[in-house]
């Protein structure tokens, strides 16, 4: 792959995609996270 | 006067004006003027993170170690890669509403009152400004290093003429100016190194052709193992350099300041997207710079100029001034957080906390300003009379700070009953060790990374010293219940609950059917 021995090619090629997947999950999750403390905020005020 | 000269002087312009722009504001409180009013948001606390955390050694050091060693470099970048997503998704909402609750403006007032503990602010301070400014005085030198063999400057004049700028701009608009400018660094840091990347590339026929001219000059350049197998098997030494930049940043005073200014919580999820996106576009390309100075250049005589050669040889003109620019941005994105960081501890740290208890918002200000200033004059004097070999420097001073404080940030707000005697195990042992470490060159004969083996040594203080502790203060340990945030059961237990109660709530419903009053 890219004229790189296989050892090398695996050991640095996957880890942009790597990085980038770790970012969309922890994205996710305290996207989820923030609308969870919204939304018991909004219960605390007596909105809902 | 040339196109890259009148590029520069523009881009010089630009910072002061930014310095100017925010002084007014800054001038408002010691809250304005060392935090920006904890008002900053995803994309300035990204790139302000990332800049700050990207110093000269990316463009210099860097390149230099691939030049030598070849694919083995990017050993580094993979950590550095990661390195803010680690960063804001550990530390990030957790820090964030800790250091709101404590009042704390400082990364190691925090540490003061997070751990109740006079004696871990004395020792948290000493440690942060004997290598803070180790770490300026590597980035002043680069700054002058730079500028000198850029403009033709003499050094000592480049030096003053850099570095004057940075003072400026950082004394008059405090941190919010240090975030802006660093902001615009940011973008000019990964517009100049991609450019040049994509240049490159497509002079040497792309990534293969490139890994193609390299196999045939020597093999041992496409190895994970470093030029002529030197590094074989030394797995200690590569997840040293792996975990170095990919956790120690957490132990950077001026970096996880920037947990403590983000706006409020929500901003941790949008800032660890534009970090992650930004590193993946700028990490690789300063390393893959280096590989392809071994094809273009391979008599450079000094492998640290690998970029501005690079820039100055093959891609004259406007390119070479961006570059310049992105040189001095990754200087001064770095030089300005680390002095204003200084600044801080010197003013809130020692002077308020030991000197004038009782300050005003405009003493401080005016002594933040002045310690800045201090800083900056000190900086200066010594990277004209003592240059010692930069790079060195900063890698031993990134060491020693991530040794120290990484393992105290962390367990502040994720171990409860981590108390005061821990935190001092943990950032003296972890501190020692790397000093020793380097000092004594163990690397050579251990095979372990001086990263790898603070980090160890800071773990088992923290642990071993909790044991003789007391343990923290019921308003601490609320604190710490409050800075985890609202928090979700898990859906483990909500299902098991669900299932405990149900009986129950079926025969409380059958005994009220069966206890209804008979109406008509």
């Amino acid at each position: 792959m890219f004229n790189l021995p296989m050892e090398t090619a695996w050991a640095f090629l996957p880890w942009p995609i790597l990085w980038l997947g770790l970012a969309l999950y922890m994205y996710f999750k305290l996207k989820k996270e923030d609308h969870w403390e919204d939304t018991i905020v909004k219960k605390e005020k007596g909105e809902d | 006067m040339s196109s890259d000269a009148i590029v520069f002087i523009i881009y010089l312009l630009a910072l002061l004006f930014v310095g100017l722009y925010f002084s007014r504001k800054a001038s408002k409180s010691a809250d304005q003027y060392l935090l920006g009013g904890r008002n900053v948001g995803p994309a300035v606390t990204a790139l302000t993170m990332q800049s700050t955390s990207m110093s000269g050694y990316m463009f210099m050091g860097g390149p230099a170690l691939a030049f030598q060693q070849g694919w083995y470099a990017l050993w580094y970048a993979l950590g550095d890669a990661g390195g803010a997503i680690v960063n804001l998704s550990v530390l990030g909402k957790r820090m964030r509403r800790m250091s709101e609750i404590l009042g704390a403006l400082s990364p190691i007032e925090y540490l003061e009152k997070r751990y109740e503990s006079g004696a871990v602010r004395i020792i948290g301070s000493v440690i942060s400004i004997i290598f803070l400014f180790a770490y300026v005085f590597a980035q002043f030198i680069a700054s002058g290093k730079a500028l000198e063999s850029l403009t033709g400057l003499p050094y000592t004049w480049a030096l003053i003429i850099g570095v004057g700028v940075i003072i400026a701009y950082t004394v008059t608009g405090g941190y919010l100016a240090v975030v802006w400018t660093d902001f615009i660094q940011g973008i000019i840091m990964v517009v100049g190194v991609v450019g040049i990347a994509i240049l490159g590339f497509s002079k040497l026929g792309g990534l293969s052709g490139l890994n193609e001219r390299l196999g045939q000059m020597d093999a041992s350049y496409l190895s994970i193992w470093g030029k002529d197998l030197a590094y074989i098997g030394q797995w200690g030494v590569v997840l040293g350099a792996v975990l170095i930049y990919s956790i120690g940043y957490m132990g950077l005073p001026h970096v996880v300041v920037r947990h403590m200014s983000m706006k409020s919580t929500k901003t941790v999820k949008s800032a660890i997207m534009y970090a992650a996106t930004w590193n993946q576009l700028f990490v690789f390309a300063p390393y893959l710079l280096g590989l392809m100075a071994i094809v273009l250049i391979p008599n450079l005589s000094d492998p640290e100029m690998v970029i501005p050669t690079l820039a100055y040889e093959f891609f004259p003109g406007i390119m070479a001034a961006i570059l310049l620019s992105a040189v001095m941005a990754a200087i001064m994105s770095t030089s300005d957080s680390i002095l204003m960081q200084t600044g801080t501890i010197l003013s809130r740290d020692i002077y308020q906390r030991f000197i004038d208890k009782n300050a005003s918002q405009n003493k401080m200000v005016l002594v933040s300003r002045l310690c800045i200033l201090a800083a900056g004059v000190i900086g200066v004097i010594v990277a004209i009379y003592q240059p010692p070999s930069v790079f060195t420097l900063v890698i031993f001073a990134f060491g020693v700070l991530g040794n120290s404080f990484m393992v105290p940030y962390i367990t502040s707000v994720y171990s409860k009953k981590s108390n005061s005697i821990g935190v001092l195990c943990a950032m003296i042992g972890g501190g020692t060790t790397n000093i020793l470490w380097t000092s004594m060159d163990l690397q050579t004969i251990t095979a372990i990374h001086p990263f790898l083996a603070g980090l160890v040594i800071s773990i088992l203080g923290m642990v071993i010293g909790n044991k003789f502790g007391s343990a923290p203060s019921q308003p601490i340990q609320d604190a710490f219940e409050k800075s985890k945030g609202d928090r979700r059961i898990p859906r483990s237990i909500d299902k098991n609950i669900s299932r405990d109660l149900s009986p129950e709530a079926r025969n409380i419903s059958k005994f009220i059917q069966a206890n209804q009053p008979i109406k008509g």
